[in-house]
């Protein structure tokens, strides 16, 4: 009888692939805030939204 | 939306009124250079009764209102223009910021198409958001956060190789 459940390896498998996932997220946050650093701050005053009428909004 | 002549025009009509302001929240954090966005723009000022005066006269100039807190205790002006889509909230008193005094002087100046802007410090901005706790404050968090790693990060100054921090020899000769 097997001591590990059958599914054990695909776990693990998902885990790494979570794991990697959320390194990316983390390394793609960086190269965002490195890129907006080195913008002049004329550049940086994309960053308000407006309402829109039927509820919500957009940049 | 680009921001600029928005803010602009708000910041002249402050700077004719004489009416100093620190702005704050998302709108500062993005200045700071965070991937942040936002519908209003957030400041802090004294509520003095000639500063009030002052708040109305900027309204005027603007053809903007100012609307009455709707939490009467947290003392918030609010001043709209539908019209240019203006949303500007004016604050005596924010969490996890002490006095105005203290957030002016740790403030950045910047200017914005000739407009003097004080910009409060990413430090003082985090602090304020951390302390406030709500759910939409909680959430950028982790990204002002980076961002202040990374901004302290390119103004450390780079760091001389060990060699070169060796002094010079004596000039003794054996």
């Amino acid at each position: 009888m097997p001591l590990r459940p059958k599914n054990y390896a695909a776990a693990i498998a998902r885990r790494r692939a979570l794991a990697a996932l959320k390194r990316e997220s983390d390394r793609q946050l960086d190269d965002l805030i490195r890129r907006r650093l080195a913008l002049p701050l004329e550049q940086r005053m994309h960053f308000l939204r407006r309402r829109l009428p039927g509820g919500g909004s957009s940049l | 939306m680009d921001a600029t002549p928005l803010l602009a025009r708000l910041m002249l009509a402050l700077h004719a009124a004489h009416l100093e302001v620190v702005l704050i929240g998302n709108a500062a954090a993005a200045l700071h250079g965070a991937p942040v966005t936002t519908l209003d723009f957030d400041f802090m000022f004294r509520a003095t009764p000639t500063n009030l005066r002052k708040l109305k006269a900027v309204a005027a100039a603007l053809e903007a209102v100012i609307l009455r807190p709707y939490y009467p205790v947290s003392n918030l002006y609010r001043m709209v223009d539908d019209a240019t889509g203006l949303q500007a909230d004016f604050m005596p008193a924010i969490h996890g910021v002490r006095s105005f005094e203290g957030l002016r002087s740790r403030a950045v100046e910047r200017a914005t198409q000739g407009a003097p802007l004080l910009v409060a410090s990413l430090a003082d901005i985090i602090a304020s958001k951390r302390a406030a706790g709500r759910d939409r404050d909680l959430a950028v968090l982790p990204v002002l956060e980076k961002t202040l790693r990374a901004v302290q990060a390119a103004d450390e100054k780079p760091r001389l190789p060990r060699s070169a921090k060796r002094p010079p020899p004596s000039g003794r000769s054996r």
